[in-house]
């Protein structure tokens, strides 16, 4: 399947959690050397966000979530990538599109009139439980 | 048996040779000889303390040849001919014979081989030594000026090099103005200064040097001479009917290259947005402000690398090299698009990110600010169409990501830029009148890349920049800098030795047939007339300034009139007696 390139989806992340992966070059140190051996994370992911495959980064929710946070790739990473503080960006993003939106259309609105994707997640915005 | 008086020394080389080799018992073997008067063994023969010891030898004992057993001549023949010319001497009545790389080291698993077979080498060695004559190196006066053929960055920098050193220059261009393709360029990442302003710097540097004498629209048409007083021909376009004629002491070629040029349809080449690197460089040097093309705002570019690189060998004329400094030349230009429009989205389509060296920086700084990098494979190269208008986006890129898992990508552009690499420039003339060595890609050869990076096998003809191969343009300033101290170590010395094994023709036996003038690679056997008359009987010489000592012409010779001074014809059947001796002895 052909999927075309969206520099938009990376941008729009970038602005609003300060996800940077720009200096990535793909070497895959971060994949080899987690412990959790988890095949997406984090090179193959921020590659889909950095070329805007929005449904790719969607369906590795699971692969986000089950990131420990432990820093081990970001220690290693030779191009001084902020891994984990991309993996939490990502967090943030599906918390704010994906479950906020649900909640919001399911159960009213807990966070005030912020169910529309055009308002976007905010930077300092409360975390979702 | 002769009457000469030979010293032998065999080398131990620390072991490299003793322990596979029984020195011991060729010294002894070869030391029964009536005419070898000192036959010795040394753990070293190259250190100081033998040195000086074969030296008292050949004082004290009269000696007028002298053998050392060794290494390989390329090693040490030069230090054992000195050793000889200290004591007296005369270096060439010296032979090296090679018993560590042709003995010891070839036969580990036979001592007794080992040793049988060196002891024939040193019989050969000895034999070849007793014909041996006393021999002078030729003296050539050499003319303290240089003719650099190409005003590009490199000749514009060898050209100042050499005036500053003392050396006369005289720089044929054949374009209208000195300064080639950096004057072109928008950009260059090994100069803060902009391209024109460096050449601007450059000619004027040139004009406040009397030394150097510029020919513009000119060509070299002939050459002439010998190494050191080179006659050149250089034709001006403006007054053709009068070529001129300088002698120049050496000669630098730098004649540059030129830029693969894609054919229509290659990667989308000829639709509105497909640009040569060159050409996009022009667009970039033509905008102030934000980047437009052909009126419209560009905001998203796509980059193919290697178009016209690395090819499969399997097309006809393909250029299988890498160019070098297209990667690097790429991500600069990239770097210099982000100071027009830092929000300019940039795609590189790459095989392999060749940015060597320092300029890895300049790649980690390209993908900082934003650049997306897509590994394609060569088998499965992107391909690029136009696309509807809608958007105002004219141009899709279609290329299978290998860092993405392969997944196949659409990027919408406005411009694809075709990153061309150098290839090298047709010359054909000035080829046959310098007689350039030209090598596998097309490009110019010299004669090692790391060990004489700027010599040609013609002496005094030099290659500086990227006419020997794809550079960077101070790796090419580098080149010509290091052409220009080669030209001056030559030059201001004010002549030069030749080596003095070169051919020679003995005209008694010459029967003017022809063979040899056919047979010689350097033009150095010549046909004149004896007498007056052009019809009338011929003799052949020998150039011996030209000659190389390559031996080429001494085979092909039926009635052997041709030598290499230092490996006669005597000589050599006195080796192979020497190699046979022992078979031969019972007969």
């Amino acid at each position: 399947m052909v999927v075309g390139v969206n520099p938009r989806l990376a941008e729009y992340i970038d602005a609003s959690t300060g996800f940077d992966a720009d200096a990535c070059m793909n070497c895959g140190v971060c994949t080899a050397i987690c412990p959790l051996g988890m095949e997406h994370l984090p090179r193959e992911l921020f590659r889909y966000v950095v070329l805007g495959l929005d449904e790719e980064v969607r369906a590795h929710q699971e692969a986000v979530y089950s990131c420990l946070l432990c820093k081990l790739c970001e220690v290693n990473c030779p191009a001084g990538v902020h891994i984990t503080e991309n993996v939490r960006a990502l967090r943030h993003y599906f918390n704010q599109e994906i479950f906020r939106s649900k909640r919001a259309s399911q159960v009213g609105s807990w966070f005030g009139p912020q169910n529309s994707r055009d308002s976007g997640p905010r930077i300092n915005a409360p975390a979702v439980p | 048996m002769s009457q000469r008086r030979i010293g032998v020394y065999v080398c131990h080389c620390g072991g490299n040779i003793s322990d596979y080799v029984d020195v011991e018992q060729v010294a002894r073997e070869i030391g029964a000889e009536e005419d070898v008067v000192v036959a010795k063994t040394a753990m070293f023969t190259c250190s100081d303390a033998t040195q000086s010891e074969m030296e008292d030898d050949i004082r004290q004992f009269k000696l007028d040849g002298l053998v050392v057993a060794s290494c390989s001549p390329k090693l040490h023949t030069l230090t054992f001919r000195a050793v000889a010319e200290r004591a007296g001497l005369n270096p060439y009545q010296y032979t090296q014979v090679n018993v560590r790389e042709q003995c010891s080291w070839a036969h580990t698993d036979d001592r007794e081989g080992a040793t049988a077979k060196a002891e024939r080498l040193v019989q050969a060695g000895v034999a070849r030594t007793r014909l041996t004559e006393p021999l002078v190196p030729l003296k050539v006066e050499t003319v303290p000026r240089t003719l650099i053929i190409g005003g590009g960055i490199t000749g514009l920098r060898a050209a100042i090099g050499l005036a500053d050193i003392g050396i006369e220059v005289v720089l044929v261009e054949k374009e209208r103005e000195v300064g080639g393709w950096v004057d072109r360029l928008a950009t260059m990442h090994s100069s803060r200064q902009r391209p024109q302003e460096l050449i601007a710097g450059l000619r004027e540097a040139i004009h406040h040097r009397p030394g150097i004498t510029v020919f513009t629209e000119a060509q070299v048409i002939a050459k002439g001479g010998t190494f050191g007083n080179y006659e050149v021909t250089i034709a001006v376009r403006r007054n053709e009917d009068h070529p001129i004629s300088i002698h120049v002491g050496s000669i630098i070629v730098a004649t540059g290259f030129d830029v693969y040029q894609p054919e229509l349809g290659e990667y989308g080449y000829g639709i509105e947005g497909v640009l040569t690197l060159p050409e996009f460089q022009e667009v970039l040097r033509e905008s102030e402000g934000s980047l437009k093309y052909h009126g419209r705002p560009v905001e998203t570019i796509a980059y193919v690398y290697c178009v016209g690189s690395r090819e499969s060998e399997d097309q006809g004329d393909a250029h299988t090299y890498c160019s070098r400094y297209c990667c690097t030349a790429t991500v600069h230009t990239a770097l210099e698009v982000f100071k027009h429009n830092p929000k300019m989205r940039q795609y590189h389509l790459y095989r392999d990110m060749r940015t060597y060296g320092e300029y890895e920086l300049l790649y980690s700084e390209s993908r900082k600010k934003g650049s997306r990098y897509l590994k394609f494979a060569p088998e499965n190269p992107p391909s690029i169409q136009k696309a509807g208008e809608p958007k105002g986006e004219h141009l899709t890129v279609t290329v299978h990501d290998q860092l993405t898992s392969n997944q196949e990508l659409t990027i919408s552009a406005d411009l694809v830029v075709l990153v061309t690499g150098m290839i090298p420039r047709e010359n054909v003339d000035l080829v046959h009148t310098l007689k350039l060595p030209v090598g596998k890609g097309g490009f110019y050869n010299e004669i090692h890349p790391k060990l004489r990076p700027v010599e040609t096998v013609v002496d005094g003809v030099m290659l500086a920049g990227t006419c020997q191969n794809p550079k960077t343009a101070a790796e090419s300033v580098a080149a010509g800098l290091a052409a220009a101290t080669q030209s001056a170590s030559i030059l201001k010395k004010g002549q030069v030795q030749l080596d003095p094994q070169v051919a020679v023709i003995d005209e008694a036996r010459c029967n003017q047939c022809g063979e040899c003038l056919s047979a010689c690679p350097y033009e150095a056997i010549a046909s004149r007339p004896l007498t007056d008359d052009d019809k009338g009987p011929r003799r052949y010489v020998i150039n011996a300034a030209t000659c190389k000592g390559c031996g080429g012409c001494v085979p092909v010779c039926p009635v052997e009139a041709i030598g290499v001074k230092g490996y006669t014809p005597d000589e050599i059947r006195a080796m192979i007696d020497g190699l046979l001796r022992e078979v031969v002895a019972p007969v």
